[in-house]
C-alpha cells in the first residue's frame, strides 16, 4: 500500500514539471494562443460532460435496475442520443472552429506594423526586422514583438522542414523550403516566453529553440532602434584583445557584427549577442562560461551543428573572446 | 545397395575412427608448433609447394581486392617526380634504383624484394596501388604511413610503373633533374650529418633558395608563416597530421632542428618555377569571387577571412601556391582527412561542401597570386599553440 | 450462394445499398480533397490561374451532387433498393436493411456538408499547419 502512495505521489510531480509557464499553451499571452486556450477549454470541459454521461449510462446498464435498462435501450433514446446529439455537437464545434480558424490565422495586418522574417536553418532562428522605414537588421533566435499590435511573421526555411512554435503567443506553423508561410501574431501581454521547433530536423532538433519577448508598445521603437545601432566598442583591454582575436581568426568568416569588418551570413548575427537571454538557441545561458564552451567544444553541445570546434586558443585568449562577445550588448 | 554396403565401414565404428584422426592431427599441430622443428629462418629457401601456396594467395588477394580500384593519369610527371623522391629515399634501399645495386642486407630478405629497377611486370598499376598502400603480410612491406593518403601512393605507384616501362632509362629526367645534390642524397642511410641531413630532406622535395619544388604537388615552403611551417611540423611528427611522405622525415626531428628548418624556409624569398601553371582567367575570376564572399548557399565561408589581410598567419599563407597542391588539399578536406589537428578541423566544414569546379577555381585564384610579405608585418603576435 | 437463394438478390447489391451514403461521402472527399490539392499547385505555380473560384466551384457542385443524392438516398430508399437489388422491398430482413441504410445515409450527408462548408469559409490554399 505505501508503495503505491508514493508512486501516485510522484504522478502530480511529472505533470507539474512539464507545466513550467514560459512554453505553456496554458498561460496565453498573445491572441491566437487565446482563442486556442478557450477552444481547448470548451472541448475538454465538454468532451469530459460527454464522457461521464457515457460513463453513468455504461454503470446503469451493467447495475441498473430494469425500468432503467427499458428506457436505455428504447430506439428514440439511441437515435436521440446516439445520433441527433452528437451531430449538434460536432455542428456546433465545427462552427466555432471556423470561425477561430478564420479570425486567428489567417488576419491580416495593417502596414504600418513590422515584418519580421524567421527563417529556420539547422539549428538556430534566422531573425530579420523591416521596419515601417524600410529599416531591415538581422538577429538570431529571439523574436521581438510589441504587444498590442499584429505582426506578420514570414516563416521560410533554407535546408529542411522546421516549425515555428511559441505556445504562449499562437500556434504552430510549419517552415517548409520552397514557400514561406505567414503567422500573424499579437501579443497581449509583455513579457518573454520560449517557443521550440515542432517538426523534426536532424540530430539536434529537440535542441532548436527561441525565446520570444514581447515589450510594451511605446518601448518597442526603442528597442529596435538599439538593435539596429552598431556594435558597441570594446572598452576594456580583455574586451579588444577579444574583438582584435574575433577578427583576426576569421569569425568573421561566418558572423557578422555591424560596425566592424565581421559581416559573415553563414552563422547568427552576434552584434548584440551579449544582450539575448540564452545561447545557442536556448540551449545555453548567456554568461563568459558558456561562450568559452561553445567556442571550443560546440560540437559537444550541438552535435553536426555548423560551428567547428576552436580549440586553437589559449585559456588566456577564450577569456578575451568572451568578454568581448559578452560585452556587445 | 546401400552404402556401408559399398564402402564397407562400419559407421559405429566410423564415430570413434574420426575422434582418433581428430586427435591425432590435433597432437600432431601441437608438437610441430612447440618442437620448433620448422625452420623459419630467412637463409633457407622456402619449399617448392610452400612458394607456390603463398605466392599464389598472394596474389590472389591483390587481385580480388584491386579490380575496383580506378587508376588516375599516371603518365602526370608531377606524380612521377615526386614519387621518385620518396621512392630515392623509403624503398630503394629494399627495391633497387637503377644503376645502383640492391643492399646486400636487403638481397638476404625472404621473400627478397623485387627488383623494381629492372622491368618485371608481373603486377599491374591497380595492384602495385594496393601493394604499396597495404603492405603485405609475411613480408618486410610495409603499409603506407599516411592513413587515407592515396593521393600520395598514386605518386608512388606512377613512379615505379615509370620505372617499369623505361627501365629507369632516363633517370636524370625525372630523379636528378638540374638540381642539387642532395636530390639523390642518401636518405636514412646517414643520420650522423645533423643539420645538414634535416635540411638535405627537405631541399630533395621542396626545393631551397635557387630550386623551386620537385613537382607542383609539392608546396613551396619559402616565406611561408614560420609559425604554420613550426606547427605542420610537430604534427607530423606526432601523427595529428597524416602524410606517408612527411610522417617518415619529421619522426625524428629534434625541436632545435625544426626552428632551424623553419628558419631556413620562412626567411627564403619566393622561387619561380620551371613549369608555372596557366588557369584560365575566367577560373581564376570564380576563385576571386568565392575568396572573397564565399558560397553562402553551400555554407562556404570566404576564405579571404582566415587567409589574407590582418588574419592570423597561424592559418598559413596560401597566395602563390600551386594549383595542384591546394586542390588536393581542399579534396582532402572534402573527403574527411586532416582534421586531426585543431587547425584543420575548422577548414573540414568548409571544404565539405564545395564541387570539384569551386576547388579549382578557388585554388587557380591562389596559386594566381604574389605572396604578400607585408602580412608579416600587419599580423600581432599570434597566440602560440603547442 | 444458396444462403441468398431465397431472396433471389445479388450480394454485392446489397453490399452497395447499405453503403449508399459512405460511398458518396468517400467519392466526395477524393474530388474535393483530390481537386483542391491539384488546383492549389496549379495556382502556386502560375500566377495568373485564379484558384479560389475554381475550387469553390469544384467543391460545391460536388457536395451539391453528392449531399443530394445521399439525402435522397435516405428520404426515399426504395428506389435505390430498386436499383440496386432488383426487386421491391419484401420482409422484416429488408427493412432492417434500409434502416441501415437510411441512418448511414443520413450520418453521410451531414459529413459531406461538414467538409464542403469549410471551403465556404475559410481561404482555399492557406497553410493551416
Amino acid at each position: 500500500m505505501r508503495t503505491t502512495a508514493r508512486r501516485s505521489a510522484a504522478l502530480p510531480l511529472l505533470v507539474i514539471g512539464g507545466c513550467s509557464v514560459e512554453q505553456s499553451a496554458l498561460h496565453p499571452t498573445g491572441a491566437g494562443a487565446e482563442q486556442i486556450y478557450s477552444l481547448f477549454w470548451v472541448m475538454t470541459i465538454g468532451g469530459g460532460l460527454i464522457f461521464a454521461a457515457v460513463l453513468l449510462c455504461t454503470l446503469w446498464a451493467i447495475y441498473g435496475g430494469s425500468g432503467i435498462r427499458r428506457t436505455l435501450s428504447a430506439e428514440g433514446m439511441i437515435y436521440g442520443a446516439g445520433v441527433f446529439f452528437p451531430a449538434a455537437v460536432l455542428s456546433a464545434l465545427l462552427g466555432y472552429g471556423l470561425y477561430l480558424m478564420q479570425e486567428s490565422a489567417f488576419a491580416s495586418s495593417p502596414t504600418g506594423a513590422p515584418q519580421i522574417a524567421v527563417s529556420g536553418e539547422m539549428w538556430w532562428w534566422r531573425v530579420q526586422y523591416r521596419d515601417a522605414q524600410g529599416r531591415s537588421l538581422e538577429s538570431a533566435n529571439e523574436v521581438h514583438v510589441p504587444v498590442g499590435e499584429t505582426v506578420n511573421l514570414a516563416l521560410t526555411t533554407k535546408d529542411v522542414i522546421h516549425s515555428f512554435w511559441a505556445p504562449q503567443l499562437a500556434g504552430k506553423l510549419d517552415m517548409i523550403p520552397g514557400r514561406t508561410n505567414m503567422l500573424s501574431v499579437t501579443a497581449t501581454k509583455p513579457g518573454i516566453s520560449r517557443g521550440q521547433c515542432a517538426e523534426y530536423c536532424g540530430g539536434a532538433h529537440a535542441l532548436m529553440s527561441f525565446v520570444v519577448v514581447a515589450h510594451p508598445a511605446d518601448e518597442y521603437a526603442q528597442w529596435l532602434d538599439g538593435e539596429a545601432a552598431p556594435a558597441k566598442a570594446p572598452d576594456t583591454e580583455r574586451e579588444k584583445l577579444g574583438q582584435d582575436l574575433f577578427l583576426r581568426s576569421g569569425c568573421g568568416a561566418c558572423h557578422a557584427v555591424r560596425g566592424t569588418a565581421a559581416a559573415g551570413t553563414i552563422g547568427p548575427d552576434l552584434t548584440h549577442v551579449g544582450s539575448r537571454k540564452s545561447l545557442g538557441a536556448a540551449t545555453l545561458n548567456n554568461d563568459e562560461a558558456s561562450f568559452k564552451r561553445w567556442i571550443v567544444d560546440n560540437q559537444h553541445i550541438k552535435p553536426e551543428n555548423g560551428m567547428p570546434p576552436y580549440r586553437i586558443f589559449t585559456e588566456a585568449e577564450l577569456d578575451a573572446l568572451a568578454a568581448y562577445l559578452d560585452g556587445l550588448a | 545397395m546401400r552404402i556401408r554396403d559399398i564402402l564397407k565401414v562400419d559407421f559405429d565404428q566410423l564415430g570413434n575412427e574420426i575422434v582418433v584422426v581428430i586427435l591425432v592431427l590435433i597432437g600432431g599441430i601441437t608438437i610441430f608448433v612447440w618442437a620448433g622443428y620448422y625452420n623459419v629462418a630467412a637463409s633457407e629457401k622456402h619449399l617448392g609447394i610452400t612458394n607456390w601456396i603463398l605466392a599464389t594467395v598472394r596474389d590472389q588477394s591483390i587481385a580480388a581486392r584491386s579490380s575496383e580500384i580506378e587508376v588516375p593519369d599516371l603518365k602526370d610527371r608531377d606524380r612521377i617526380r615526386l614519387g621518385a623522391q620518396h621512392y630515392v629515399a623509403g624503398c630503394a634501399f629494399c627495391h633497387g634504383i637503377p644503376g645502383e645495386p640492391i643492399s646486400p642486407i636487403a638481397q638476404r630478405m625472404l621473400p627478397a624484394p623485387p627488383d623494381l629497377a629492372n622491368p618485371v611486370n608481373e603486377y599491374d598499376a591497380a595492384d602495385h596501388f594496393i601493394i604499396i598502400r597495404s603492405g603485405l603480410k609475411y613480408t618486410g612491406m610495409p603499409a603506407w604511413p599516411g592513413v587515407g593518403r592515396d593521393d600520395e601512393v598514386w605518386s608512388v605507384v606512377a613512379f615505379v610503373e615509370w620505372l617499369q616501362d623505361t627501365g629507369g632509362a632516363d633517370r636524370r629526367d625525372v630523379i636528378d633533374d638540374a638540381g642539387p645534390e642532395q636530390r639523390t642524397g642518401g636518405g636514412y642511410t646517414n643520420p650522423e650529418a645533423g643539420e645538414a641531413y634535416a635540411l638535405s630532406n627537405c631541399v630533395r622535395c621542396h626545393g631551397d633558395a635557387d630550386t623551386a619544388p620537385v613537382s607542383r604537388l609539392v608546396p613551396a615552403l619559402s616565406s611561408q608563416s614560420p609559425d604554420y611551417l613550426r606547427r605542420s611540423l610537430q604534427e607530423y611528427r606526432n601523427g595529428r597530421r597524416q602524410s606517408g611522405f612527411m610522417q617518415p622525415v619529421s619522426a625524428n626531428l629534434t625541436d632545435g632542428e625544426i626552428n632551424q628548418l623553419v628558419d631556413y624556409y620562412s626567411g627564403l624569398a619566393p622561387v619561380e618555377t620551371t613549369s608555372p601553371e596557366m588557369p584560365e582567367a575566367a577560373s581564376i575570376a570564380r576563385g576571386r569571387a568565392i575568396a572573397a564572399a564565399g558560397i553562402p548557399k553551400q555554407e562556404v565561408a570566404p576564405c579571404s577571412s582566415c587567409h589574407a589581410g590582418a588574419a592570423s598567419l597561424q592559418y598559413g599563407i596560401i597566395d602563390g601556391l600551386g594549383q595542384r597542391y591546394l586542390a588536393g588539399q581542399l579534396d582532402l578536406w572534402r573527403k574527411g582527412h586532416r582534421t586531426g589537428s585543431d587547425f584543420g578541423i575548422i577548414m573540414a566544414r568548409s571544404a565539405a561542401n564545395m564541387t570539384d569546379e569551386q576547388i579549382r577555381d578557388v585554388s587557380a585564384y591562389y596559386a594566381s597570386l604574389t605572396r604578400d610579405l607585408s602580412r608579416f608585418a600587419r599580423s600581432s603576435p599570434a597566440g602560440a599553440t603547442e | 450462394m444458396s444462403l441468398f437463394a431465397r431472396h433471389d438478390s445479388p450480394v454485392i447489391g446489397a453490399l452497395f445499398f447499405l453503403l449508399w451514403g459512405p460511398i458518396l461521402w468517400a467519392g466526395h472527399l477524393t474530388i474535393a480533397y483530390g481537386g483542391q490539392a491539384l488546383l492549389c499547385t496549379l495556382a502556386a505555380s502560375s500566377a495568373d490561374f485564379d484558384a479560389a473560384t475554381a475550387i469553390r466551384l469544384l467543391i460545391g457542385v460536388t457536395t451539391l451532387a453528392s449531399g443530394l443524392a445521399s439525402v435522397f438516398g435516405a428520404v426515399v430508399p426504395r428506389l435505390p433498393f430498386r436499383l440496386l437489388l432488383r426487386r421491391r422491398p419484401v420482409d422484416a430482413d429488408d427493412g432492417t436493411l434500409i434502416g441501415i441504410m437510411r441512418l448511414l445515409s443520413a450520418l453521410a450527408s451531414l459529413g459531406i456538408l461538414f467538409a464542403g462548408v469549410t471551403t465556404a469559409v475559410l481561404p482555399v490554399c492557406a497553410q493551416g499547419r
